[in-house]
């Protein structure tokens, strides 16, 4: 039986008429290279000593507590997701002082902030059902700080603070503080807590680190505890739906299919056509677009002052420039019409431009001039 | 005679008898590996059996009556990697180099030519493609993927706006007992990898346990036994940090661990860098945002029926809507996204859920369909040539026999 001819090609390829050793090894070394660079081609570095690569991302992915503890690091209390706020709750909003960086929310701490940026010095605040007597809060507090508990007397006289609005107990307290939660003690450091009763839950607002540094951040701390409020979340702003251009479509003419960039395109005659045009702003500028149209008939371009000079018609409650000119018409590349002119009108509104612009032969334009005068009169803005 | 004998080797090699002991091979690595992955779980049971150059499988007795000490053996295998590569050898010579092509067999050539695409592409997946999740809240716009298995150690420095962070895998510490990373451009310090761990978690040390790394700021890693579904596996290991320059700082330690709730930050030249042990991170070239996810279940009990994600897809210049659920993915600029979970599994009936897509980067992930056309076309071939051989053959009987 013959062999076909396209096999014969592919038999060729495939060295089956020419079984020579050099072409046998040649092809078993090849597949043996292939494999091979296929095999190794996503191993790993052969220096091993730098980094397997790098990739740029446009922010960090992962929640950063700047000087965290291992007990914060690996410990029970993880960072929550941010959530998008909900526009129908309020949130809780505050002004940060200046140096003061924020750190990962948790499920515990609704605003956590680090005071001055310092890993010793942290801010935040809690809610806590409930929350447990002032007597027992303060006992712990005092354990926490390493000193004795405060007398009845003492409590009875904390100073009244102000937290969300609303009148609140201020409590502080200097020595050693011993965070067990981070498994971190500062030596000579102070502790200042805002506690509010609210409803049936407490709010605490708690500051600890460094005496020296909470003296100095005093002011700040202060200015932070009376910015902390109660917000409806900012929804975006509604959409601006520009005023709509309306018309009403001079007797004769007809509306031609929709094109780009234009409100609407008329069939003025055989190959005369008008057409609306609304963009946004000035439109780039009349002396821009006057320019373009009479670069369109092969005219020369005119200045501020002929622009100035330029004859205007009334539309859509104002004056209109008016451009006319006649030549041979080219827009956009085509072949120049000889014998063809234009009228086009331009009126800028507060934030948007109208452009009227009909275009043809002279003879149709001539004919058209009135319609064209009705078409303008009949334009209005609709918001 | 050199020629002879290269002939001679070549057709031992694409010999059909070397095709039966890799089939039967094969069959026997996929029966003894789905065995084993009831217990050792599919991600070990693949990269043992299916994915490795060689094996020794324990043969154990099962069954109560005969005590298991009485009965064990073990016996070495090839792997699923070897048996493929001879196999796809065996093909390559025995069914396109040295077929002699004719008309007759022009079909088996095709079938052939459809087989050799269908490993390629086996091979191809397994060297050059990535897989992973995607796990989003509603609202929530993400334009990376995390890998099921893999771990990697990210360096970079902490601030806002475009972050470069520097990669080194976790696999690299296979092994060896450091790794050493030199200083580079934005990074100057030295780092020096130890003590890694497979499976780990990281207590506080206490009186009663000594920790298999370490104790640093009074913590340690424990090792533990490596769990059956790879994913649950958390490892850890020593980071000691070493400033390039004395002035800059002074050298540090820290454990990582997979499970950590933020990464270990230090301060060297005045910045603050971050190191993050974690799964490793791919970027897509867009980003998808969960604007809406639904779960219908069986009617009386919370069994999923059905769910689908609708997701907006951003790519640089434009933005589209889609809706992503099981057997309709979204594939685009060679990533497939398949929607294959959802969670927390415990929620209560009205809670929030979550949406997990399964993200697959495979070169070759159309390429078995066009291997099945091949295949297809060389089939149809051969049985029409086949029919018609035995029609011509009936028809000059039945014109003998009249």
């Amino acid at each position: 039986m013959s062999s076909l001819p396209f096999t014969q090609v592919i038999s060729s390829a495939s060295c089956r008429l020419s079984f020579r050793p050099h072409r046998i090894s040649e092809f078993l070394c090849s597949c043996g290279v292939l494999i091979a660079i296929i095999l190794s081609g996503s191993g790993c570095s052969d220096d091993h000593t730098s980094y397997d690569g790098v990739r740029t991302i446009e922010k960090a992915v992962h929640p950063i507590l700047p000087g965290a503890t291992a007990s914060q690091r690996f410990g029970t209390d993880r960072p929550t997701r941010p959530v998008e706020p909900d526009p129908s709750v309020p949130t809780l909003a505050y002004d940060l002082p200046t140096g003061w960086i924020e750190a990962p929310l948790t499920a515990m701490r609704r605003v956590n902030v680090r005071i001055a940026g310092s890993p010793d010095a942290e801010c935040f605040l809690i809610v806590i059902p409930g929350g447990g007597t002032l007597r027992a809060n303060i006992d712990r507090w005092c354990a926490q700080m390493d000193q004795p508990n405060l007398t009845d007397e003492a409590l009875d006289n904390l100073p009244k603070a102000t937290l969300l609005e609303r009148e609140g107990v201020l409590f502080q307290i200097d020595g050693t503080f011993t965070d067990n939660f981070a498994s971190k003690t500062v030596p000579d450091a102070r502790m200042i807590v805002y506690s509010l009763p609210l409803g049936d839950t407490t709010l605490y607002l708690k500051a600890t680190g460094p005496r020296a540094l909470l003296m100095e951040q005093a002011e700040a701390l202060v200015a932070f505890a009376s910015s902390i409020r109660l917000e409806m979340p900012q929804s975006p702003p509604p959409e601006r739906t520009a005023p709509k251009v309306r018309w009403q479509v001079p007797q004769g003419w007809g509306v031609d299919s929709a094109r780009p960039m234009r409100e609407v395109t008329f069939i003025v005659g055989d190959e005369a056509r008008c057409w609306i045009t609304v963009l946004a702003g000035d439109g780039g500028g009349v002396l821009a677009n006057v320019n373009r149209w009479l670069k369109e008939l092969s005219l020369d371009p005119i200045d501020e002052q002929q622009l100035s000079e330029l004859p205007t018609e009334m539309m859509l409650d104002g004056k209109a420039i008016v451009v006319e000119g006649s030549g041979p018409y080219a827009s956009m590349g085509s072949t120049p019409r000889p014998g063809w002119s234009m009228i086009g009108l331009i009126r800028n509104l507060a934030d948007q431009a109208v452009f009227v612009k009909m275009v043809g032969p002279d003879t149709e334009l001539k004919e058209a001039r009135s319609k064209l005068k009705q078409l303008v009169l009949s334009l209005e803005v609709v918001q | 005679m050199k020629s002879s004998i290269w002939l001679t080797i070549l057709k031992k090699i694409g010999s059909q008898k070397v095709a039966t002991v890799m089939m039967i091979l094969l069959l026997i690595l996929t029966y003894l590996g789905t065995l084993e992955q009831a217990e050792h779980g599919l991600y070990r049971v693949q990269q043992t059996y299916f994915e490795s150059w060689g094996l020794v499988h324990h043969f154990g007795s099962d069954w109560w009556f005969v005590p298991s000490e009485a009965f064990s053996f073990s016996i070495p295998l090839p792997g699923g990697m070897t048996c493929m590569i001879i196999f796809t050898i065996n093909l390559l010579v025995g069914g396109i180099l040295l077929l002699k092509l004719q008309k007759r067999n022009f079909g088996i050539f095709i079938i052939h030519v459809g087989i050799a695409l269908m490993m390629c592409a086996g091979l191809v997946k397994l060297k050059a493609s990535d897989e992973g999740y995607l796990q989003l809240w509603e609202s929530q716009e993400a334009s990376e993927y995390i890998s099921h298995h893999s771990w990697e150690v990210a360096v970079f420095e902490t601030g806002n706006g475009s972050v470069d962070e520097h990669l080194v895998l976790f696999d690299r510490m296979a092994g060896e007992s450091e790794l050493s990373i030199e200083p580079t451009t934005g990074l100057p310090f030295q780092l020096k990898l130890s003590g890694a761990l497979a499976n780990c978690r990281a207590l506080p040390v206490g009186p009663n346990w000594t920790p298999d790394s370490p104790a640093i700021d009074g913590w340690g890693l424990l090792e533990q036994e490596e769990i059956a579904e790879n994913e649950q596996n958390l490892p850890g290991l020593t980071i000691d940090m070493i400033p390039t320059r004395l002035e800059d700082g002074s050298r540090q330690q820290a454990l990582l661990w997979g499970g950590q709730n933020y990464p270990w930050t230090f301060t060297v030249a005045n910045k603050t860098f971050a190191v993050a042990l974690r799964k490793i991170r791919h970027s897509m070239p867009f980003s998808i945002r969960l604007d809406n996810f639904e779960k219908v279940d069986h009617p009386g009990i919370s069994m999923a029926k059905e769910y689908r994600s609708d997701v907006t897809q951003t790519a640089a210049a434009s933005q589209r809507k889609i809706r992503i659920e099981m057997n309709d993915p979204l594939r685009d600029q060679g990533l497939i996204l398949f929607q294959s979970s959802w969670g927390p599994s415990n929620a209560a009936p009205d809670a929030e859920l979550y949406s997990v897509f399964t993200v697959v980067r495979n070169p070759s992930d159309q390429w078995p369909l066009y291997s099945c056309i091949v295949i297809g076309i060389g089939m149809a071939i051969t049985f029409i040539q086949k029919f018609l051989a035995y029609s011509k053959k009936q028809a000059k009987r039945h014109k003998e026999i009249s």
